[in-house]
């Protein structure tokens, strides 16, 4: 078992247990989350915008950090906070990153299936060649913040790779906070609307024998850019360590960029 | 004020290069750009901040689709890349060739491009390729006497050949691109049913080129062995006995792939996404079946991955056969109770097979590496075409596309001086930035307007991809120099590295204008498969 490896089992269960409890209710959980489902939904994007109009300033801690460790040693608990944040968020994101890889092995077999059926039995299932497009969504966008972690996206490196320790957390912490965030922030400022939309008529496939779930699909995009401030800031964490002169923590070893 | 308009979007391409050039991720650095350029647009009412109301629907609309398929072959292109990788045939293939063509001079060096292709063609990874033959083969060409230069420069350019010869993922994306612009291009000139050119085009385009190039190294190897045979010496002859078992243990399974793969899409029978899905299970199949990463390989396992192989090959087969000579598509049931049951049969035999090849990958590590890379390259390539889409949306609504249409209209030649002066730009690009960035911020912008100029999209799509491939090669910014510097041994110089690449930086341009002055080596077998 490595990292995900659970959470993508306790996921798949999840899905199989809903899915059997519908049938065998005759429609029961369909049926339930067609009449409240979009409330709840409601209900909660209303708290969770709320967090994030309150919270937001938090985000500013490790800027902030970043540029007093210049000039003075940081306290011991901001030192520590930072410490457990970049530690926690790290290890959240290295679940779901390790969970949504499986998404690949997923859309191997889900296309090679795809193939057999159509090219052999003549036969073709609409729900099965939409959940290759979910499938393909969720494994990069789950995957982007661990990708971030491991240093995959690429950068180009010509001075970047020259540069020093500080030169280095310079870079992250500036553009963390004028490119990443940013751009997070207009994603999940921008979705309000959209998944006001999606959510209330619980929006489904085109087709009418698709996937009913094109409002959880949408979701995904806000969920990356979550994801993404989330590990920004542990980036931007380790760049105030390293900024006021102590020893950012090591990156997790099991993660590995892959290189085109 | 108009000075201004003309001058904002220049100053946004500017603006990004040179925050391109500090380090920070690609992806977030193009959107912070384009941000900033919106908020300055938006303080001198040049631009309403309701275009960017529907970022999330065009993240949608650009990557999540339906009718967004084709992105889902770059995944599977890399997962079957990187677990082919991890059989080691690489190694297999070019100890092999080594033995084959070693005793002839320059024989290494020709191994090493066959190699090259045949990689190339089957994984398609530049910087793994280049990394490997730098590990394996370069020591091997050194101690043989063979120069420093020759060696490096061989193998930087064998390496990258992985981007033209296809299936390749440079030209997944760059098809994609394309095909966007080549309808944009047409509904502005007012043709409502407009021609449509795919992914597969771009793939039967490039394969005629490719080949050209190969042969080209090809050719530069013999001539070094006639002309300076001091620099490409031949190995002693006890060294080449050929082990014909061994060779085709090596050679086989990456050219059946190919043959499967590329053969599939060619011929119109799949579409690239469907091929590079049964690809990748017939390369899981061929790790599976040598143990890819283990120490031992029991032999019960290798029989049940090879029982699964031949079944998956059985089933191919019996789809090319029920279709031989039908007018209509015919399926497997037609072919009866017997043709069913079969069917079933291959089936659930490749189900066994392929089931057991994971759990022998998944035990060894070597399925959570594949997993782990796929994620990564994809999270990777897409979140760049995310920010790239805010970058062009933004160049966009502030005048950048006019702008850019003024500017190559007014270049002198008509549309061969736009494009050459394109391809000029996409050149010195290629040193800094890598293929996935221009091919996302700058075809989308200037390949609509080359095409209404009435250029071949097909054409420029080939000439395109070999642009980049030669800038992949040249000397001093190079990637593919880059991924060899990092594992040459000390003795060969950097300097030596760029030496060498210089001959084949000469080919490609060669080749190039080959294809500049014949576009029937990129137009004909497109037309020729597809009319």
């Amino acid at each position: 078992m490595r990292t995900g490896d659970g959470l993508i089992l306790t996921a798949s269960g999840l899905v199989i247990a809903l899915v059997i409890i519908d049938i065998a209710t005759g429609g029961g959980v369909a049926a339930w989350s067609g009449e409240h489902l979009a409330d709840q939904a409601q209900a909660l994007g209303g708290v969770l915008g709320r967090i994030g109009q309150i919270g937001w300033p938090l985000l500013l801690i490790p800027l902030l950090a970043g540029l007093a460790g210049r000039f003075m040693s940081l306290p011991a608990p901001l030192r520590t906070g930072l410490r457990q944040a970049i530690s926690i968020i790290d290890r959240v994101n290295l679940s779901i990153g390790g969970a949504a890889r499986w998404f690949a092995l997923g859309l191997v077999i889900a296309t090679a299936t795809i193939v057999i059926q159509r090219y052999v039995f003549g036969y073709a299932s609409t729900k099965l060649a939409e959940s290759v497009i979910y499938m393909h969504a969720f494994l990069f966008l789950f995957a982007s913040a661990s990708t971030l972690l491991s240093d995959g996206h690429v950068r180009v490196d010509i001075f970047y790779a020259k540069a020093n320790a500080r030169g280095k957390a310079w870079t992250d912490m500036i553009g963390t906070y004028l490119a990443l965030l940013p751009t997070c922030a207009l994603i999940l400022w921008t979705s309000t609307g959209y998944m006001n939309s999606t959510w209330r008529i619980l929006e489904r496939s085109r087709e009418s024998d698709g996937l009913p779930l094109v409002f959880a699909l949408k979701t995904a995009i806000p969920i990356f850019a979550v994801l993404m401030i989330l590990q920004g800031i542990s980036m931007a964490s380790r760049a105030a360590l390293t900024l006021s002169g102590e020893t950012a923590p090591d990156k997790p070893a099991n993660a590995s960029a892959g290189e085109l | 004020m108009t000075l201004l308009l003309e001058f904002l979007p220049f100053a946004m391409f500017l603006v990004a290069f040179a925050a391109l050039l500090r380090g920070y991720p690609v992806a977030f650095t193009l959107a912070g750009v384009a941000l900033g350029f919106a908020l300055l647009g938006l303080a001198l009412g040049l631009f309403d901040p309701v275009h960017l109301r529907a970022f999330p629907q065009r993240i949608y609309g650009n990557l999540m689709e339906m009718d967004r398929s084709i992105l889902v072959a770059v995944p599977l292109f890399v997962f079957m890349g990187v677990m082919l990788e991890k059989s080691r045939i690489a190694e297999e293939l070019l100890e092999a060739m080594g033995a084959l063509f070693g005793t002839m001079r320059g024989g290494l060096g020709i191994s090493v491009i066959v190699v090259g292709a045949l990689l190339a063609a089957s994984t398609g990874i530049v910087g793994a390729t280049v990394v490997t033959m730098g590990l394996l083969s370069l020591p091997t060409m050194l101690k043989r006497g063979y120069s420093p230069e020759l060696a490096a420069g061989s193998i930087a350019a064998s390496g990258t050949l992985g981007q033209i010869i296809p299936p390749s993922i440079v030209l997944v994306l760059l098809g994609d691109q394309i095909s966007n612009a080549y309808q944009q291009a047409q509904r502005a000139q007012g043709i409502f049913s407009p021609d449509i050119v795919s992914v597969g085009d771009l793939f039967a385009g490039a394969l005629i080129p490719g080949m050209l190039l190969v042969t080209l190294y090809i050719l530069y190897q013999v001539a070094i062995a006639i002309f300076r045979p001091q620099d490409a010496p031949a190995a002693p002859p006890e060294e080449g006995a050929t082990n014909w078992g061994k060779l085709l243990h090596a050679l086989l399974p990456p050219l059946a792939l190919i043959v499967g793969v590329l053969g599939s899409i060619l011929t119109g029978l799949a579409t690239p996404t469907e091929a590079a899905g049964v690809g990748a299970v017939g390369a899981t199949f061929i790790a599976g079946a040598r143990n890819a990463g283990a120490a031992r390989n029991p032999f019960a396992g290798q029989i049940v991955a090879f029982a699964g192989l031949a079944s998956l090959v059985g089933l191919i087969a019996l789809v090319v056969i029920a279709n031989i000579g039908a007018d209509r598509r015919l399926y497997v049931a037609d072919l009866g109770p017997a043709g069913t049951l079969l069917a079933f049969g291959l089936a659930a035999m490749t189900l066994i097979g392929a089931a057991l090849c994971l759990v022998r990958l998944k035990r060894t590590g070597v399925l959570d590496e594949v997993m782990a890379s796929t994620a990564n390259i994809s999270a990777m390539v897409f979140v760049i075409l995310i920010g790239a889409a805010l970058f062009s949306l933004i160049f966009r609504e502030l005048g950048g596309d006019l702008v850019v249409q003024h500017a190559l209209s007014a270049v002198p030649g008509g549309k061969y001086g736009a494009l050459a002066i394109v391809m000029l730009v996409m050149f010195l690009l290629g040193f800094f930035l890598d293929f996935i960035e221009i091919t996302f911020v700058v075809v989308p912008i200037v390949a609509p307007i080359l095409l209404t100029m009435g250029i071949d999209p097909v054409w420029l799509g080939v000439l395109m991809a070999m642009n980049l491939q030669t800038s992949f090669l040249t000397p001093p910014f190079g990637f593919a120099l880059f991924y060899l510097r990092g594992v040459a041994p000390a003795s060969v110089t950097t300097a030596a590295i760029y030496r060498g690449a210089i001959p084949f930086v000469i080919i490609q341009i060669i080749a190039i204008l080959a294809v500049v002055l014949v576009p029937w080596l990129a137009t004909g077998l497109p037309e020729w498969l597809y009319g």
